[in-house]
Order: C-alpha cells, then sequence, then structure tokens
C-alpha cells in the first residue's frame, strides 16, 4: 500500500460522516451554543446580541408571574397529555394483544394518529370544540366554549396532544408486549392465574422497560408541542395555554425579546435534560431484567 | 395422587390437519410416563392437552373420575415445567416458586416454609434472591422443576425439560429427575425427542409418531419386543439393522433369505419362530431386523459358546468407530450397510473382511407390508 | 390395555350419557369462546371510534354541505353530501402548489436523511478511525436537545444567510437526524464483521460495499426511516411558518391554516382542506405501516 493510499485509508472514515457533522454543527452545536450566548444579551429587533446583560435575563424570567405561569401551565400539560397517551397506547395494544377476526384494521386504526399533523388535527378539533356546532357538546349536552374557558383550554390542548402521541405509544406498547415470552402465560394459566392476575404479575412488569423509554420519549415530546398551541388558543385564554414552546415563539416574534426567549430556550433544555438523566437514573435503580 | 385416563383424544387443527390420532392411555398413580417420538408426532400436543393449554377436539380426558376436557388450566391440579422453563423474568427465584401458592392465597408462613422445604431438596436455597437471568441454564431448570413441586400437584407434565442444557448437565439432571420421583411418589408426564432420556427414566414409555400411539410398553418390553418397525427402528442407540429378506422354504425348514444374496445368506430362524414362519410367510417379503450388540465377531462367538454353525454373514469393515468399553463396526453388505458392537479389544480395521455370527434368538422380523412385528407379543416378559 | 380404558369408563356412565355430557360441555365452552371473541370485538370497536373519531368527523364534514352544519341538531352525516368543499378548498388557496411543495420538502428531506444518516452509520459501525467513541456520543447526545430550543437561533442564522423564503432553508436542517443514524447503526451492528472483511478481500470498495450490499440488506431500516421521516416532514409546522413567507412557498401545514382564517362560513372548506392534507401522510402510513414497525422496533426493543 503506498503512503497516499494510507492516507486516505485514514481520511476516509471521516468523508462518511462530514455531512451529517457539518449539518449537525450549523443546524444544533453553533445555535445551541449561540442560544446560550444569545440569553446574556439584550438584543435588537433583528436578533443581533447588543448589550451584554450577564444573568439579567434569567433574573427577569424568574422574577415574572408570566413565565411561572408558563411553566406551571407546561408542567400540568405534559402531565396530562404523558398520562392520557400512555394510558391510551396502553389499553390499545392490550386489545389488540390477542388475535381476533379484524385485528390488522384496528391495530392501524390504533397507530393512525401517528401520522396526522399537529396543525390538521388542530383545526379538526377546533370544530369538534365549537360552541355551537361542535360534536363535543352535543355529545355531552353541554354548551361550553371549550377553547375560551379558562378552566377548560388547557385541558382541550393536552387531550389533542396526548390523541396524537398516543398513536406511537400503541406501537412501542406493541412490540413491548410482543416481546414478552408466550410460555410465561401459559404457565401462569397452569399455576392457575385469572386474566387479571397475569396482566398485573406479569404483562405490566414486562414492559416495564419500554414503559421507561416510552415516558422519556413522551415527556421529551409533550415539552415540545407547539401547533395546536397556536392554531387552538395561541395561548390564550388568559394565557393559560401559554405553554413554553409558545412563550419561547411570542417573546421572539412578537415582542422581539430574543434574549429572553433564549434564556427560555435554556431553561427548556436544562428541564428536559435533567428529567431525562432522572429517568435513566431511575431505571437503573429500579426493576430490570 | 391421580388416575389419568385418555380415551380417543383428538386433535386437529382449523386446516383438518389431524395431529394427534385416537389416543387412548391409562395412567396409574405414581407412574413416569414417557412420550417419545420424533418432532412432529404429536406428543407435546397431547401433553398440552393434558394441561389444558391446547383444546381437545375430540374424545375425554379424565382425571381421577372427573371428566376434565373443559377445565380451566389451572383447576386441573397439575403442574408443568416448560422446555425454555417460563420463569417470571420480573419475579426473583423465591417468587417465582410461591406464584401458584400466592394466588391460591395461601398465608404467607406457609409459603415460605414451602417454598424454602423445596429449594433446600433441590438444593437452590441459595439462590432465592436471584432472578432467572442472573442464574445457569441448571439452575434455571431447578428452579422449574421447583415450582413445579410446591404445590403438591396431582401429576407433573415435562415438555422436554432437558433438552436446553449441555450434554453433561443433562445426565446429571437425568439422575436426580430419576430420584426426585421416588422421593415424591408424583405421577410424572414427560414428554422428550431423545430415547435415551425415555429409557432411562420411564417406567412406561409411549412410542408416538404421526399423531398415533405406536406401542406402549416398559422400556424393557419396547426394547427386546417392539410392536412394529417403527418402534424397533426408534429405540436403541445404535439403531437396529433392518434387512429386506423372503421367508424361503428348503428341505421342510423355513429360512430367511437376505436381499441380493448371490450364494446364501440365508439365516436360520430359532425353532419357536420356525413354525410360525412356516405356517404363514413361505414365499413372502418380511424385513429382519437385529441390533447391532447381537452381532458378534465369529471367534467372540464360538468363545461364548453359540453354535457358529449357521448364521454367519462375511462383510467388509466400513468405518470403526472405538467408544473404550467397546468398539462399534459399520459394515459394507450387498443388503445395504449395518453396524454391530464388538468388544474394545477387537482390531478389524476398515477394509477388513470379517465373518460374523447373527444371534438368531435374538432376531425380529417384520411383515413388509404392515411393517408389524410377527412375534410382538402383547404383555410379555 | 387401550382397550381396558375405555371399558372403564363405559362402566362409569353409558354412552349416551358420556355423548349428552361432553356435548354439553363443547356447547358450555364454545358460547364461552364466542363470548370472549365478541367482547374483544366490541371493546375494540368501541374504542377504535373513540380514537377516530376526529378523523371520522372531519371527512364527514368534508362532504358536507356548508348549510347542513349550522344548526344545533345531530348531524353526524350529511343528508346531501358534495364535493364542493374541495372545490372550494382548491380554488380559495393554492392547495395543489402546497401539496406540491410539501412533497418536494419531505422527499428531499427523507432521501437526504437516508443518504446521510447511512454514510455516517456505516462509518460508525464497520470502520476505525481516531474519536470515534467521542463523535458517536456527540450524535447521540443531538437527541437531548430539543428542536424548539434551537429554533430561535437557527432563524437568526438562515436570516444572515439570507435564506429565508427559500427551499433549501426549508430543507436543509432536517437533512440528517441523530434517530436514523442510530437506527441505521443498530441495523448494521447486527452483521457479522466478516461480511465486510470478505468484501474487502474480494477488493470491493466502500461505496461499492454500501450501495451494493448494505442498502440492500437494510430495506426494511430504509422503509422505517423513508415512512418515518417522511411523515414528520409532511407534518412539520413551527420551522415553515418561521421561514416562509410568500404563499408559493408554503407547505400544507401553513397553508392551509390559511383557509382557517378566511371567514367562520368556510368552516366545511376549512375541513375539506385538511382531509385533503391529511391524507397523503395517512396513506404512506397505511402503505408503509409494516415495514415500520418491523424497521423501527427489531433492533430498538430487543437493545
Amino acid at each position: 500500500m503506498n503512503p497516499k493510499k494510507a492516507k486516505r485509508g485514514r481520511i476516509e472514515p471521516y468523508l462518511y460522516i462530514v455531512p451529517s457533522f457539518i449539518l449537525f454543527a450549523v443546524f444544533l452545536f453553533y445555535p445551541f451554543f449561540k442560544t446560550i450566548y444569545l440569553s446574556l444579551y439584550k438584543t435588537n429587533k433583528m436578533g443581533e446580541a447588543k448589550l451584554f446583560v450577564g444573568l439579567e435575563n434569567y433574573i427577569d424570567l424568574f422574577q415574572s408571574s408570566s413565565f411561572y405561569n408558563s411553566l406551571t401551565v407546561t408542567l400540568i400539560f405534559v402531565v396530562i397529555v404523558v398520562t392520557v397517551s400512555m394510558l391510551l397506547g396502553l389499553v390499545t395494544a392490550v386489545l389488540c394483544n390477542r388475535t381476533f377476526p379484524g385485528i390488522r384494521a384496528f391495530s392501524t386504526a390504533y397507530a393512525l394518529p401517528m401520522a396526522i399533523a399537529s396543525s390538521s388535527a388542530a383545526m379538526i378539533f377546533q370544530i369538534m370544540l365549537h360552541p355551537t356546532i361542535g360534536i363535543v357538546n352535543k355529545l355531552f349536552g353541554t354548551d361550553i366554549n371549550w377553547l375560551n374557558d379558562p378552566n377548560t383550554a388547557l385541558i382541550c390542548v393536552a387531550i389533542l396532544t396526548a390523541w396524537l402521541n398516543s398513536g406511537i405509544n400503541f406501537l412501542y406498547f406493541s412490540a413491548g408486549l410482543s416481546s414478552i415470552d408466550e410460555t410465561i402465560y401459559e404457565r401462569a394459566s397452569v399455576d392457575g392465574a385469572s386474566g387479571v392476575q397475569k396482566f398485573f404479575n406479569l404483562t405490566l412488569p414486562g414492559l416495564s422497560p419500554i414503559m421507561f423509554y416510552t415516558l422519556v420519549v413522551n415527556i421529551i415530546q409533550a415539552f415540545q408541542a407547539f401547533g395546536q398551541v397556536k392554531i387552538l388558543t395561541e395561548g390564550g385564554p388568559n394565557d393559560t395555554t401559554n405553554l413554553i414552546v409558545y412563550s419561547i415563539y411570542r417573546d421572539a416574534f412578537f415582542n422581539y425579546r430574543f434574549g429572553s426567549a433564549a434564556a427560555q430556550s435554556v431553561i427548556l433544555f436544562l428541564i428536559v435534560m435533567v428529567i431525562t438523566l432522572i429517568m435513566f437514573r431511575l431505571e437503573k435503580r429500579g426493576v430490570k431484567y | 395422587m391421580a388416575n389419568i385416563e385418555l380415551c380417543n383424544v383428538c386433535k386437529v387443527y382449523e386446516n383438518n390437519n389431524c395431529v394427534v390420532k385416537d389416543f387412548n392411555l391409562s395412567i396409574k398413580d405414581k407412574e413416569f410416563i414417557i412420550f417419545v417420538g420424533p418432532s412432529g408426532c404429536g406428543k407435546s400436543t397431547t401433553l398440552r392437552m393434558i394441561a389444558g393449554l391446547e383444546e381437545i377436539s375430540d374424545g375425554e380426558l379424565w382425571i381421577d373420575g372427573k371428566l376434565c376436557n373443559y377445565t380451566e388450566p389451572g383447576e386441573r391440579g397439575l403442574s408443568m415445567v416448560f422446555q425454555n422453563y417460563a420463569l417470571y423474568p420480573n419475579m426473583n427465584v423465591f417468587d417465582n416458586m410461591a406464584f401458584s401458592l400466592k394466588i391460591r392465597k395461601i398465608p404467607k408462613k406457609e409459603i415460605k416454609e414451602k417454598v424454602e422445604e423445596v429449594a433446600k431438596i433441590l438444593e437452590i436455597d441459595h439462590l432465592l434472591k436471584r432472578r432467572p437471568k442472573e442464574l445457569s441454564g441448571g439452575q434455571r431448570q431447578r428452579v422449574a422443576i421447583g415450582s413445579a413441586i410446591v404445590r403438591n400437584p396431582k401429576a407433573f407434565l415435562m415438555d422436554e425439560p432437558l433438552s436446553n442444557l449441555d450434554a453433561k448437565l443433562r445426565g446429571q439432571m437425568r439422575i436426580e429427575l430419576a430420584k426426585l420421583h421416588k422421593e415424591l411418589g408424583t405421577t410424572i408426564i414427560y414428554v422428550t425427542h431423545d430415547q435415551t432420556e425415555a429409557m432411562t427414566l420411564g417406567t412406561r414409555i409411549v412410542v408416538m409418531k404421526k399423531g398415533e400411539i405406536q406401542q406402549v410398553d416398559t422400556p424393557t418390553n419396547l426394547y427386546h419386543n417392539p410392536a412394529n418397525l417403527f418402534v424397533a427402528g426408534f429405540i436403541g442407540s445404535p439403531a437396529m439393522n433392518f434387512f429386506t429378506a423372503y421367508v424361503g422354504q428348503i428341505s421342510g425348514r423355513a429360512l430367511i433369505h437376505l436381499d441380493n444374496s448371490v450364494n446364501g445368506t440365508i439365516l436360520t430362524p430359532v425353532k419357536r419362530m420356525e413354525r410360525e414362519l412356516k405356517n404363514r410367510h413361505i414365499g413372502r417379503k418380511v424385513i429382519v431386523g437385529i441390533r447391532p450388540e447381537d452381532i458378534y465377531e465369529l471367534e467372540e462367538a464360538k468363545e461364548m459358546g453359540f453354535d457358529v454353525s449357521k448364521n454367519i454373514v462375511e462383510a467388509r469393515v466400513e468405518a470403526r468407530e472405538m467408544l473404550g468399553a467397546e468398539v462399534v463396526l459399520y459394515f459394507e453388505h450387498e443388503n445395504g450397510g449395518f453396524s454391530a458392537r464388538v468388544g474394545a479389544d477387537n482390531q478389524s480395521q476398515p477394509g477388513d473382511m470379517v465373518k460374523l455370527y447373527f444371534d438368531a434368538e435374538n432376531l425380529h422380523i417384520f411383515d413388509k407390508e404392515t411393517e408389524k412385528n410377527i412375534f410382538f407379543e402383547e404383555g410379555k416378559l | 390395555m387401550n382397550s381396558t380404558a375405555v371399558a372403564e369408563n363405559a362402566n362409569r356412565m353409558s354412552k349416551e350419557e358420556l355423548l349428552e355430557l361432553k356435548e354439553a360441555m363443547n356447547q358450555k365452552a364454545l358460547t364461552k369462546k364466542r363470548i370472549k371473541t365478541a367482547t374483544t370485538i366490541a371493546a375494540n370497536i368501541m374504542v377504535a371510534l373513540v380514537v377516530l373519531l376526529p378523523l371520522l368527523y372531519a371527512v364527514s364534514i368534508a362532504f358536507m354541505p356548508s348549510g347542513e352544519l349550522f344548526t344545533t341538531d345531530w348531524n353526524l352525516l350529511p343528508k346531501s353530501p358534495t364535493l364542493q368543499n374541495f372545490k372550494d378548498a382548491l380554488t380559495k388557496v393554492p392547495l395543489l402548489r402546497f401539496i406540491g411543495n410539501s412533497f418536494l420538502v419531505a422527499g428531499c428531506i427523507t432521501i437526504g436523511q437516508i443518504i446521510s444518516c447511512s454514510l455516517a452509520a456505516f462509518s460508525f459501525s464497520f470502520l476505525e478511525f481516531k474519536g470515534k467513541g467521542i463523535l458517536f456520543m456527540l450524535v447521540m447526545a443531538t437527541m437531548m436537545v430539543p428542536g424548539e430550543a434551537t429554533i430561535i437561533s437557527n432563524y437568526l442564522t438562515v436570516g444572515q444567510m439570507g435564506i429565508l423564503d427559500t427551499y433549501p432553508v426549508l430543507i436543509l436542517p432536517y437533512l440528517t437526524s441523530a434517530m436514523g443514524i442510530f437506527l441505521f447503526r443498530q441495523f448494521y451492528m447486527s452483521f457479522p464483521a466478516s461480511l465486510y472483511e470478505s468484501a474487502k478481500l474480494d477488493g470491493c470498495t466502500n461505496l461499492r460495499f454500501i450501495w451494493k450490499i448494505l442498502i440492500p440488506l437494510t430495506k426494511s431500516a430504509i422503509g422505517a426511516m423513508a415512512v418515518y421521516t417522511f411523515i414528520n416532514a409532511w407534518n412539520m409546522y413551527m420551522w415553515p411558518l418561521l421561514v416562509t413567507g410568500s404563499d408559493s412557498l408554503r407547505t400544507v401545514q401553513i397553508g392551509i391554516s390559511m383557509l382557517n382564517s378566511v371567514d367562520s362560513q368556510s368552516i366545511t372548506t376549512m375541513i375539506a382542506g385538511v382531509v385533503m392534507v391529511i391524507i397523503p401522510s395517512i396513506s404512506i402510513f397505511i402503505i408503509g405501516q409494516k415495514q415500520l414497525i418491523r424497521g423501527m422496533f427489531s433492533g430498538a426493543v430487543k437493545g
């Protein structure tokens, strides 16, 4: 092998990763650090850093009730979304666990929400929740202006998001269920366990590895909800649906406070990172096999 | 304590594929019954029907005089050991063994005592806190058996429980299973495809093929008195040698002419066989079987006092396998190859022509058409 | 002894009695089985109706004349179905143009991701080089950064680059993904190292190895990636909203929200538009569902 070729051999591995890494550098690493940088500055309308202010943006945030509101709302939102979408995913996966006529059509139906855009779904929900003609009020015989009532708006947005996320949860849980060894159910039958006992003693523990993974993915995804808020409520009424990503959007593109928006982005990142790390720590300590 | 009876039990799948046909068997208390046969013979399906994991398509299953066709598996009072052990991966060994008792709402203290007692018998009492993943194959096997024992079942069902173990461990567990059966005195129904396991463990063996019982008998009877060609070939290792032949008559004596023999590989049957052969089989095709251990080298046969004036076959050695205590010689022969078990001091090498003595006392003769053993005696010995 | 077993039972009860008993038990078991299946199906139908309600409702409204919608009575199904809403949706806004834009953008993103991710994954799984471990960790770490957290800086960057309101700005940031690299690497790792070594011995270049051996072998992973990426790109909302302004460049998700703002009488038109926009992503999902599941979970669940 001549030296030229040997050298080529040494660079070659990098050539394959270069396209991806250039993109990561430009659209992930650079903006990541730029966001941190911006969060320490006051900016002009063009988003250019003009005045170094240190942690002032952060201090301002933590002194503003609207930011606390946004955090609280986001947390409530995440809890509702994750609980409902995981429950829906679990129920649908369990329903399709044993084969029966028509199972394929049903499993497609349960996974389908993952193919639907948040914006499209939001528009459909808008009509469903319409105070006079919406099907929801007709079904429940109520007369609620769901999206304009501070008590219900957040729940509606959360249910919509949970519905969107339930599709992939169905797939995760189905995969988890099919990875459980069939013979342990047979042994349990011979041991005399009832269906309910099998579910709580075998199925749920058997799902626990995928459950952790799904939980993490769901939490991260729930924090990122945007389109549905933009279309359904625009953060209202009374900021009750001003989720953190929407708040970032509003600060940056309506109020042109890029520094503050950047600071909120950093906080969003930190929250997601801390939750992810805690989850993985818990998983290591928790049930594992 | 269980008497299990199967009457005309059938298993037919939706596509009319019949995997078990008219299975009739009466299992007495304390028996160690083995279902043996090649894969796909329906042995596991039968066991699973007894357990209640497969529906019985036709026929009746009686457990202690009660018709149990549709009884829930958990209410049949049986426990089962699966091929892959089927341990609950999320529970430790103790909980695995205690599971069936917990379901029955037995007091905690009693469960603890029972599990610990069984664990001690199986020598897994130091593993109770471990999870199945942290155990070796042999240990998992013991846990599976232990989980089955704690319940005091009417009978144990075991589906190829040793097939996932390596050869050495399998031998060990085989001995322990036999011991356990003696200690517990419970009925065991055991499925295997391994005839050695079947012969060493079983008090009675059910040989199956294509969903049908071929023979039900004690290991000794199966060996000496196989009902048909299939059983004869399946039981014993190395397998029985078979030759196609026809029964001729020379000067008033029935003689067996091995096929393709130009100048006389002729076997002379012993007196007890001759009569039957003469009466009904002269001029007919038969299959002659002889086990490798019933073939002797001429010198050896002489020393042992056999009458070597007849039943001599000459053949060329094709291969030689030294097994330590004995040598297995493989011969080529105009009528197909065959093998013989001879003494360890035998020096024949591949290529040698060797004169062999076939012990006519232990010939097995099968009808060519029906493949049935012409001299089969039910319940002999 | 077979005959004795039968005889013993015969002693206990007559043949007719036995037959009767068996028949009764058989019936009971059959009924039980049927009830079980029926319950499963009934439960599934109920849950599926709830899950699909928004979609079914949307389809129903899309065919409804707008006069029919505005009533407080029950109006689940259109009484006189019409295609007018679809025609209106297509004329009110350049919906076909939006759909074309989305196909272009999502298609480029999908192809780009498959190429860049499989190249990078190839390098990470078959080649040895300095810093491989750290670089791979770096890729994995990017999965933890929520896209929304960097979106402002990205917006400012592309603004400085002067590519706002162009096709490239919609496509470029999404031409690679950490998840894709991870998924392909999972797949490649399941191949024996000898696969690559023997190809090398045969004088196969790396690119040829990827093209001739890896890609054919990883069709299911590529299929899964393609379906997943396409659907996500098709459904993108925040980024196109920020970086495009002109109608000619809008993607479907932004485009249909233009229908939203027109006037309240045109709800049926808007929903018809939504239905048209959903159809491509749903079709691709249904066609590719099997691939998606096989590709995404064959490696993921075991690991």
